[in-house]
């Protein structure tokens, strides 16, 4: 728990940005209410200060490149990257769980480093090289962190799986011989309800391999 | 009566086989109800309640109405709120933010009511009330001055007060759905659910609509632990909203959402006394309890858990307190982890109180024969011999190491009602269906391997579907039932639409049906081994008519009754008082595994969730303010990657039982064999969780190997 997200950590201040500009679509800014840090839920039942806007907002063109392919693609200033690749692109391998930065179901490798979808304004990707699940491989021809995740069966639901892989893959890149310590605190910013750990830690090994390391 | 086929035509069933739909859920091509994308789709969203109690004097819902690009909104005309959380209206608007801002547009006035947000608090004299009837429900059972006499009497004693917090399911997929409306009274459910076919009843009766015109599509979901059975407040209002505006909607809950108001397990409070002869034989034990499931009621726990303790000897008075917080639902085997660690860390004292080893302190009073071998098997595997420190916290050092252990029992079965289809094709492609749900269990995957064994064909002949209403009925996911369920009816069916099959073949080759048999792809004649047809030229003998055979469950493939130990060993940091898991060993009986490795997953995710329970999962309230101050996964804490200890799974295999569910077996024995192996390092009992430092150290104030 301790190390948790630090390498998955978006590059900037997304997280404040983010909270920032969702804050000027519900006509919630102002400095009090910033200064309370309050998200959008933790603001339900109370009493709006000004009226939302949102028909208001100007749109912006967004230029995505994700798996090699360009996507342009028009969206609200506020538009969180997750919800862009998921519900306008149908790239819906990244997974919305906890919406806070917190679980990694929904890492993708934005210009060669792991990012948290959720935690990133789709403007502030613009341009950017966008590597999804989608990318790595097809069931037919299946990446070999792929192949790793069925043969050891790394899963139960499946939900994390996406996050995991992605997490995996910026890992091997960079820390092509990493041993289970190393695996351990590269994956801690990502999270598994069912458990699969054990297998999971397995399908790293393996592609590092440090197949004994257990 | 029905059989397993003998063991040498198994050539997928018992054996470590990848998941069919591994590929799709690696590949991100797997679509969860989540993942549903339809033209036009609106987007969802749930207002609750901020307080924990509270008169709903109004709710306004014109400014929101007004907002652009908001299409439909519902009251849900409550006036009393009960819990943080409950819910209050909902809106769907054309994206995720604009229904946001909408719900910030809801004008509620709230009367604010006094609350309780602690048991003790909802016990006191004239606390306030969460329903009328009253906070607190009593259980009583046997006699307390005949069970004080006999403890009185007893050899050794020991009493102490053990507490289970609240867990939360935290299933990753949120609950929610995809609601299309094809006219007025059709309607197509995309549902992260545990309940296929009970979905399909609920929403037919909400909408007063025929079942056959509710179509519910599961065909994969993101977790659910118990907590996904009913289609909930958050389904009626999907679907409302699809019909009021003439769009699909999607709603899923937010993780706040998660948190507040879908399930979770109930806490417990056990104060216990437990008695044993000078033999260690259990005399007699005392019990009173008390536990919440917030608003909602089941905070009961099956004690005595396990141990054998003689008739008349047992006084239990226990209370289901009700408190102004989100309702219980079943969570992966309700009460028995709550029960396990109150029996075992009292049977663990009692252990060493009387100078009896607790290995052999569990073999003298537990009267599972299963468990008696298990026992053994697993303090060999652990190394009990070398690592169980006769003086708790006795090893040098401020990382003290140690061992414990802890049971569990669990019954499984199958419903009688399920029923598969299976279809032969012509061209020999088979398919198995039926309307079952794989929660991550692996039932898809056991349905292909036992579809292929039971036609001695190759699994790439078969194609298992599931997660439709619309397929033959299967039960709800619920108490490890589905693949007890699911795959004595699978084989059933596959011998049934086998014999017809055989009909065909057996006029082709000249002899009996019965002479028939089939394996590795070809069918022959026992009688006569020149006698054959290979798979394909056999269903080609089907003249372009496949055969379909609807059938259903049968005796004698299944059996309930499952028995597990688990034995942990710690490290203790007496300094900062952190619990490190080192290593879990459990030995679990579930009759036949049909796969071996999805079998191995089960039991490590049970592991898992009773460790993250164990060390640090709380679902913390606030007594002042009555809301939950740790709604999220950054500070509620699920134990991950660096938490994990080292795993040895031993599959202590009963194949001639048949098939028994594995989901909640191995959940149940985790949390006390890390409690007692805490004490075996370091000499102080914890009897609190989550064990966290602070726990720890107050517990080695009071005794053990503090400095």
């Amino acid at each position: 728990m301790s190390n948790r997200g630090k390498q998955d950590s978006p590059p900037g201040s997304g997280i404040n940005r983010r909270k920032f500009l969702k804050g000027i679509g519900t006509g919630l800014v102002g400095s009090a209410t910033l200064s309370q840090g309050i998200l959008p839920e933790d603001a339900l039942g109370q009493t709006p200060k000004a009226s939302a806007r949102s028909s208001d907002i100007e749109l912006a063109v967004v230029r995505l490149k994700i798996n090699g392919k360009t996507h342009t693609v028009e969206v609200e200033p506020r538009a969180v990257l997750l919800d862009v690749l998921r519900e306008k692109l149908q790239f819906t391998g990244a997974k919305k769980v906890c919406d806070l930065g917190e679980c990694g179901a929904c890492t993708v490798i934005l210009n060669g480093e792991t990012v948290y979808a959720c935690m990133m304004l789709a403007i502030d990707a613009d341009g950017a090289s966008i590597e999804t699940v989608e990318g790595l491989g097809t069931p037919q021809k299946m990446h070999p962190i792929q192949q790793k995740f069925v043969e050891h069966d790394a899963y139960q639901c499946g939900f994390c799986t996406p996050g995991f892989e992605m997490s995996i893959k910026s890992l091997i890149d960079k820390h092509p011989d990493a041993d289970l310590r190393t695996i351990k605190k590269s994956l801690a910013g990502n999270t598994c309800r069912c458990g699969a750990y054990p297998h999971i830690f397995q399908v790293a090994l393996e592609l590092t391999g440090k197949k004994g390391g257990m | 009566m029905a059989q397993w086929m003998p063991l040498e035509k198994r050539k997928y069933v018992g054996k470590k086989i990848p998941r069919t739909d591994g590929p799709a859920k690696v590949c991100g091509t797997a679509k969860y109800a989540y993942d549903i994308v339809l033209p036009g789709m609106l987007y969802g969203r749930i207002l609750r309640s901020p307080h924990p109690h509270a008169y709903i004097k109004n709710v306004d819902l014109s400014a929101a109405r007004k907002h652009p690009g908001v299409k439909a909104m519902i009251d849900l005309n409550k006036y009393t709120v009960r819990y943080q959380g409950d819910e209050i209206a909902a809106v769907a608007a054309t994206s995720m933010d604009i229904a946001e801002e909408a719900l910030r547009l809801i004008r509620v006035e709230y009367q604010r009511l006094p609350h309780v947000a602690t048991e003790q608090d909802a016990m006191a004299e004239n606390a306030p009330r969460v329903f009328e009837r009253g906070n607190v429900a009593w259980d009583n059972a046997g006699d307390k001055e005949t069970v004080e006499k006999i403890l009185a009497a007893s050899a050794h004693v020991v009493e102490d007060e053990m507490y289970t917090q609240v867990q939360v399911h935290n299933c990753l997929e949120p609950h929610g759905c995809v609601a299309l409306w094809e006219g007025d009274d059709k309607l197509k459910v995309w549902i992260s659910t545990q309940a296929v076919h009970g979905n399909r009843g609920d929403f037919a009766s909400l909408f007063d609509i025929p079942e056959e015109n509710v179509e519910i599509i599961c065909e994969y979901m993101g977790g659910g632990f118990g907590s996904k059975f009913p289609i909930g407040v958050e389904g009626k209002v999907c679907a409302r909203l699809a019909r009021q505006a003439g769009r699909p909607v999607k709603l899923m809950l937010t993780r706040k959402g998660e948190y507040l108001a879908v399930g979770n397990r109930p806490s417990a409070l056990m104060h216990l006394k437990l008695g044993c002869d000078s033999a260690g034989k259990i005399t007699g034990m005392w019990q009173e309890s008390h536990g919440t499931g917030g608003i909602g009621s089941g905070a009961g726990m099956p004690l005595p858990y396990v141990y054998h303790v003689p008739k008349g000897a047992y006084y239990k008075k226990h209370g289901s307190v009700r408190i102004n917080a989100g309702s219980a639902r079943p969570q992966r085997a309700p009460g028995h982890p709550q029960a396990e660690f109150g029996m075992d860390i009292i049977v663990d004292q009692l252990a060493y109180k009387a100078g009896i080893d607790p290995v052999e302190f569990r073999i003298i009073n537990d009267p599972n024969e299963t468990r008696k071998r298990q026992y053994k098997i697993g303090a060999e595997r652990i190394g009990w011999e070398q690592k169980f420190n006769k003086v708790p916290g006795s090893a040098a050092g401020h990382k003290k190491r140690g061992v414990g252990l802890g049971v569990g029992r669990w019954g499984g079965g199958g419903a009688r009602s399920t029923k598969v289809t299976v279809e032969i094709f012509p061209d020999g492609r088979v398919t198995a269906t039926t309307g079952t749900q794989d929660l991550g269990s692996g039932v898809r995957t056991l349905i292909h391997q036992i579809t292929a064994d039971a036609l001695g064909i190759s699994m790439d002949w078969v194609t298992p579907r599931i997660g439709r209403s619309s397929y033959p009925p299967s039960t709800a996911s619920s108490g490890s039932i589905t693949t007890g369920s699911v795959t004595p009816a699978v084989k059933n069916t596959c011998d049934s639409a086998k014999k017809q099959l055989y009909e065909k073949v057996a006029a082709a080759l000249g002899v009996s049906p019965d002479d028939l048999e089939g394996a590795n792809g070809v069918i022959r004649a026992r009688s006569d081994s020149g006698k054959s047809v290979k798979w394909k030229e056999a269903c080609a003998l089907l003249q372009g008519q496949q055969i379909s055979v609807t059938d259903g469950w049968v005796e004698g493939l299944s059996s309930s009754g499952v028995a597990g130990v688990q034995f942990a060993e710690v490290e203790v940091d007496v300094e900062t008082g952190r619990i490190k898991p080192v290593k879990v060993v459990a030995v679990q009986d579930f009759g036949l595994c049909i796969n071996r490795i999805t079998s191995l997953s089960q039991i490590n995710g049970a592991i898992i969730m009773g460790l993250s329970w164990a060390l640090s999962e709380d679902r913390t309230l606030d007594p002042n303010t009555g809301t939950m101050v740790n709604p999220n996964m950054e500070n509620y804490k699920l134990a991950g990657t660096m938490e994990m200890p080292e795993f040895d799974i031993v599959i202590d295999e009963q194949p001639e039982r048949g098939v028994i569910g594995l989901g909640e077996p191995p959940r149940v024995p985790t949390a006390g064999a890390l409690a007692n192996a805490v004490y075996n390092a370091c000499g102080a009992r914890v009897t609190r969780m989550p064990m966290t430092p602070d726990v720890v150290l107050a517990a080695l104030k009071k005794g053990g190997a503090a400095r």
